[in-house]
């Protein structure tokens, strides 16, 4: 399962753009295999951490999950999707 | 029942192999399924018909819209999240569970399960349209 490469958030609010960007999501995952192989180096690798291959499957889940809220009305929108 | 697995107990069964050879066959039988299973998931899902994304849109008459759409993967997920429990919370979660008429076993939930599950879903489809105007849709693709 791929995990998601990238976020993106975008809000418009009365036809406004106020926020929209790409979040590189991508760069989170080298940082994360680092840090646990720095964990198990370490011996810091405790049983909690055991959650943390769950936690990374449940991140790689949220591929393909949009969220998307808009107000024809008041030109008003809500964009939050995982690449 | 895999048509393998039949033939092994049917060959058992007439006398033709003995148990110990059967145990052998369905061993082998089965780390080639395990083998195609783990290569092929995606393409076996698609081929089951087993939805991909939990999807609910609204359409209100003041114009507001939601389309929300949910990998149904998090299922999945989820469920082997919940592995993680302590079994003394696990077995609380299935008291209230059951307290609610829900008889779920949150320990014995399997990856078949979820996957049979996720395959009635496919047919599931709830269309609202309310005497104002709004529309809702709840469905699986």
């Amino acid at each position: 399962m791929k995990p998601p490469s990238t976020i993106r958030i975008r809000i418009v609010e009365a036809g406004k753009k106020i926020l929209s960007i790409w979040l590189p999501f991508f760069v989170v995952w080298p940082l994360a295999g680092v840090l646990i192989i720095a964990m198990k180096v370490t011996g810091k690798w405790t049983v909690t951490s055991e959650a943390a291959p769950v936690l990374i499957e449940v991140l790689c889940a949220l591929k393909g999950l949009a969220v998307r809220v808009e107000n024809r009305q008041k030109r008003t929108s809500v964009v939050v999707v995982f690449h | 029942m895999s048509e393998e697995r039949k033939r092994i107990l049917d060959m058992v069964a007439s006398g033709k192999i003995t148990a110990s050879e059967a145990e052998a066959l369905l061993d082998a039988v089965a780390l080639a399924q395990e083998k195609s299973g783990s290569s092929g998931a995606l393409v076996q899902d698609q081929k089951k018909g087993i939805p991909k994304f939990f999807r609910v849109t609204v359409d209100s008459k003041d114009g507001d819209n939601v389309d929300i759409r949910i990998p149904l993967s998090l299922l999945k997920a989820g469920i082997r999240f919940s592995s993680l429990m302590p079994p003394a919370v696990a077995d609380k979660v299935n008291d209230h569970l059951s307290e609610k008429g829900i008889n779920i076993d949150l320990n014995n939930i399997k990856k078949e399960d979820i996957d049979e599950i996720l395959l009635s879903l496919s047919e599931m489809a709830i269309n609202v349209d309310s005497g104002d105007g709004d529309k809702i849709r709840v469905f699986c693709e």
